[in-house]
């Protein structure tokens, strides 16, 4: 028994097609359900079954003549979700972080040095630099002219950048700090904000990191 | 018509089919048939992620229903799509009309 051509077909894109999962399942369900109302079309013309499934599937073309198409609109996709993360999580952290110094919750220790303050200068500059970066690189996510591997890859930068940049500057200010630090950490609230943190970070690394390795998926590498 | 010619303008004669009203995938793919009579030869599997790129674009805007029992993504020309849409008529009138102009046989000339 061979199998349906057109399920067989919709496999074997899906299997070469990478990205956001709902945005990948929702363009392989249209694309299966486009099949098959072309699969009706020529069996209403008189076909049998077998032969308008594979008339369909002729149609449509080969998974490698219509996957990069569907691999770019996914890098796209990926682009566009990781730059609206990336707009939204920097600064988040920042304006987290003056929160909880302005609330009184969290006491400095003795007074920050000279390194401390400019450290800490530099590091909000860099968040909102970041972030208005993914703002930016957001906004040219709705523009058809410019290539979707282009635009995901400079949000996959960015995002490393920023977290390699921001969790570098955290770690050499609390170094600096020496006793101020060790002062602030034996706070719970700042304890709670330093894993929240870490922990926000590593998301930003492996997102940054999973958003590159996308774009690194070459057209030319599909099989024809 | 080989599916190099059309490279580069499907994205208007996908925003010209859906003038009329919202039409789901495999509809769109027969109207462009139809409309071209017969004479667009592109693959149909090219189609759908043109229409995901006009949606990212805000030109069209899709939802999905169930369309003769079948789950469909409908897809509607938005106000920013009717826009492109004639900003890409007045492009193309204007560069067939110079393109014709040069093409055309040159009459009249010692």
């Amino acid at each position: 028994m061979t199998a349906d051509p057109i399920t067989s077909h919709v496999a074997a894109l899906e299997r070469v097609l990478r990205g956001p999962q709902r945005t990948r399942q929702g363009m392989i369900a249209e694309a299966h359900a486009g099949l098959l109302d072309a699969a009706e079309a020529y069996q209403a013309g008189g076909l049998p079954p077998e032969k308008a499934a594979v008339e369909a599937v002729r149609d449509f073309g080969t998974v490698g003549e219509v996957a990069p198409s569907f691999q770019d609109e996914l890098t796209a996709r990926q682009g566009r979700s990781a730059a609206a993360q990336f707009a939204i999580v920097f600064p988040t952290m920042l304006a987290g972080w003056d929160l909880l110094w302005s609330s009184g919750l969290v006491r400095r220790g003795p007074a920050a040095t000279e390194v401390v303050v400019s450290l800490a200068g530099f590091l909000d500059t860099v968040t909102v630099f970041i972030g208005l970066a993914a703002v930016a690189l957001l906004a040219v996510t709705f523009l058809r002219s410019v290539p979707p591997r282009w635009v995901t890859r400079a949000v996959g930068l960015t995002g490393a950048i920023g977290a390699l940049a921001c969790g570098g500057t955290s770690i050499a200010m609390n170094v600096a700090g020496g006793h101020s630090t060790v002062t602030m950490l034996r706070n719970p609230a700042a304890i709670a904000a330093v894993v929240a943190s870490v922990v926000v970070m590593a998301l930003i690394v492996w997102q940054s990191v999973r958003t590159l390795r996308l774009c690194s998926r070459q057209p030319s590498g599909f099989e024809r | 018509m080989r599916p190099a010619a059309v490279h580069g303008h499907l994205d208007g004669l996908i925003l010209a089919v859906l003038e009329d009203g919202p039409l789901h995938g495999y509809a769109i793919i027969e109207a462009l048939q139809a409309r071209s009579g017969g004479a667009l030869d592109l693959p149909t599997g090219t189609v759908y992620p043109a229409l995901r790129r006009l949606e990212r674009s805000t030109l069209l805007s899709g939802s999905w229903s169930t369309v003769g029992g079948r789950e469909r993504r409908t897809y509607t020309l938005t106000r920013a799509g009717r826009h492109a849409l004639a900003t890409q008529r007045a492009e193309w009138s204007e560069f067939t009309a110079v393109v014709e102009a040069v093409l055309r046989p040159a009459t009249g000339t010692s």
